[in-house]
């Protein structure tokens, strides 16, 4: 079978979800962070320009004035925030601030040849721009840095505004597909309670008609096939209830008129005797047979029900092991707890009864009926039935087989012909038995050789 | 003297080799193909013991029993190709002493039988050892007379009932476990079915209690079984 590892449908859901909140806000905070840098930047340098043009042409002005010192020119013009001037009179610098050279070289080049020029740089004390402008053909000029850092900042703030909201906006995306998927998810799990409900017996389970009409469909098919299944379910349970009547009506008259016969054994002649003999024997055969049948098909149509009373265990396993085919078997209770257990005595009389007729028939015997009790969940215990023989002991291939049906093992050559034979059935009985019981059975080797057949039910605490 | 049985059983095989495994056990056997035809022997030479069939071609085994439960206490025992628990109980409501299911071995049922009729006869000198004549309040047990009565009026205790009563009552405060009564009062081994007990406890609640639902004398103690307070 192909395996290949896959996301949940509900966290693939919420994935997509976030995915695209993702790349939409993504897209989105991009964008507008690109035309909010275009926009800004121009607004910046147009005031910028503009406001270094008004002071240049004012210091132009100022200086035609014969003899006036550059300097008072410089304190005349008010710089902005944020703005530092040069003007340059033949060379000489007379700045508006510290002295501080920011103004790149070819905004001076195109300057020193007679040109306006403007350059967006970056030095060590950030984004600026720089400009300059010819202010008479003998070498003077004007220089002005803006600095752009503040600008900056402002960008990087809403840089970081849009990346918290692209961040929000994936988070929200997925919480809504995990809530959408909420939605999407909930007929699939009616669906799946249901067929759970339906597993455990409740064959009448169905599943609202979903009111959205896309999921429909998906009600009316599942309810369909939960009718159709209980449909099923019954019909075999009536059948095998049916032939359990038709079989048993005919076992009561055989077995009744082979008593008959029997209670006159003597008046018969030698050949009639054996005759006799052999029709005791196979009604009594088919008798056991059909009960481990009925008893089978009442599992397979999941009628059987557990009746737990209330038993002392040793008392009750005393009993069966002493009504069973070998009496003599010691029952070694001496390790229980709880004497007084809740379970079904009749299976628990079919488990042990099957269990020594097994030993008897293919183990040599039982040798050993043990009894002890584990903790459980809360109010139970784990009460251990363990069977041991002293035959060959069970191969470990074998020790699942031998529970299914009609596998039988070879009968002891020390024994043939005489007593009951098995029905096939008697192992497969005990593990259905035992999980009725909330429990199961398994085969291990017994200490000092034979099999050890351990069942284990849930036994209810009084 | 002779002991007479009454089987109502629709399957003429099973009739006949009931009747003939029964004439063995040295009952005479009186038998019916039906429900109508049983009710009407019955009524015209009453048995001592009644087996009937569950499925019967014209009323249930149900009807039959509840029929016979009017005017009288013989004992009944169910015989059943069924064994769904719910048939099991309805029969025991309906009124059953008792019941064996197909296929059975016949000396099975003829035990069973046995042990009705045992009991039938000799429930009154069993229980006279102890006591005569037991009083809680309004109630009054007389065993010797296999009477019960209550505010002075008769109680129609069937013969299990009243068995069961006098067991009980007898030892008042003493509790029985299910297993116990099964075989004090209906001679089973340990196999036998508590749901007997169960249902016959709750026939007897709704004619001796005044309030079935609160039983004043038949207590149930819990996990164990049941008991009588006086």
């Amino acid at each position: 079978m192909r395996r290949r590892w896959r996301l949940g449908l509900r966290t693939r859901t919420t994935a997509a979800f976030a995915l695209s909140g993702l790349l939409l806000s993504l897209a989105l905070s991009v964008l507008t962070y690109q035309l909010a840098r275009q926009s800004f930047t121009r607004q910046r340098r147009e005031a910028a320009v503009s406001r270094a043009l008004q002071r240049a042409r004012s210091a132009q002005a100022s200086l035609q004035v014969l003899g006036v010192d550059p300097v008072d020119v410089v304190d005349q013009l008010k710089p902005g925030a944020n703005e530092s001037f040069v003007i340059e009179v033949d060379g000489t610098p007379f700045a508006s601030g510290p002295e501080d050279d920011r103004v790149p070289k070819g905004v001076r080049r195109l300057v020193g040849q007679g040109q306006a020029a403007r350059q967006l740089f970056r030095d060590k004390k950030g984004p600026g721009l720089a400009m300059g402008f010819p202010l008479s053909r003998d070498g003077k000029a004007y220089y002005e840095v803006a600095s752009l850092a503040e600008l900056e900042r402002s960008l990087r703030d809403l840089g970081r505004v849009l990346a918290l909201a692209a961040t929000a906006t994936t988070v929200a995306g997925a919480v809504l597909g995990r809530i959408s998927s909420r939605g999407v998810m909930r007929p699939l799990r009616q669906a799946a309670a249901a067929a759970s409900e339906i597993a455990s017996g409740r064959l009448d389970t169905r599943i609202d008609a979903a009111r959205d009409p896309d999921l429909a469909p998906l009600a009316t098919s599942f309810n369909d096939m939960a009718a159709s299944l209980q449909r099923r379910i019954e019909r075999e349970a009536r059948f095998a209830s049916d032939v359990s009547h038709e079989l048993r009506t005919p076992l009561t008259s055989l077995a009744a008129a082979t008593q008959i016969l029997q209670s006159r054994r003597e008046e018969m002649s030698e050949r009639s005797q054996t005759a006799l003999d052999v029709l005791v024997n196979q009604s009594g055969h088919f008798q056991r047979l059909v009960l481990d049948l009925l008893e089978i098909s009442r599992f397979d149509a999941g009628a059987a029900e557990l009746h737990r009373e209330n038993q002392d265990i040793v008392e009750l396993v005393d009993q069966i092991v002493a009504a069973s085919s070998t009496p003599g078997v010691p029952v070694d209770g001496h390790a229980l707890t709880h004497r007084v257990l809740g379970v079904d005595k009749r299976r628990l009389e079919r488990i042990i009864t099957n269990l020594v007729q097994n030993a008897h028939l293919y183990g040599g015997g039982a040798v050993r009926v043990g009894l002890e009790d584990l903790p459980g969940p809360s109010g139970v215990r784990r009460l251990h039935v363990v069977v041991d023989d002293s035959g060959p002991g069970i191969p470990i291939d074998e020790r699942q087989t031998v529970f299914e049906r009609f596998t039988r093992g070879t009968a002891n050559s020390g024994r043939s012909g005489a007593g009951p034979k098995g029905t096939g059935l008697g192992l497969s009985l005990v593990a259905e038995h035992a999980r009725l019981h909330g429990g199961s059975v398994h085969i291990e080797d017994r200490p000092g050789g034979g099999a050890r057949f351990v069942v284990e039910l849930e036994a209810v605490i009084p | 003297m002779t002991l007479r049985l009454l089987t109502i059983e629709d399957d003429d095989d099973v009739r006949l080799m009931l009747r003939m495994v029964l004439e063995d056990e040295g009952y005479k056997v009186d038998e019916a193909p039906d429900a109508e035809s049983g009710l009407a022997r019955f009524a015209m030479n009453p048995p001592d013991l009644v087996l009937v069939d569950l499925k019967l071609p014209d009323k249930s085994g149900f009807d039959v029993c509840r029929a016979l439960r009017q005017h009288s206490d013989v004992p009944i025992i169910i015989v059943s190709a069924q064994e769904s628990s719910f048939d099991i109980v309805a029969g025991l409501e309906a009124g059953a002493d008792d019941y064996v299911t197909k296929p059975f071995v016949p000396k099975e049922l003829a035990a069973r039988i046995r042990a009705h009729l045992r009991r039938t006869m000799t429930a009154p000198h069993d229980a006279s050892t102890s006591a005569t004549k037991l009083v809680f309040g309004a109630l009054e047990i007389r065993a010797d007379e296999g009477v019960a009565t209550k505010n002075g009026i008769e109680l129609h205790l069937t013969k299990t009932e009243f068995r069961l009563l006098v067991h009980f009552a007898t030892n008042p405060g003493r509790v029985y476990s299910r297993e116990q009564l099964l075989e004090h009062v209906w001679g089973y081994d340990y196999l036998g079915d508590g749901r007997l007990v169960d249902a016959h406890i709750r026939r007897l609640r709704t004619k001796v209690e005044d309030d079935p639902a609160e039983p004043r004398h038949i207590a149930t103690v819990r996990g164990l079984g049941y008991k009588f307070v006086p």
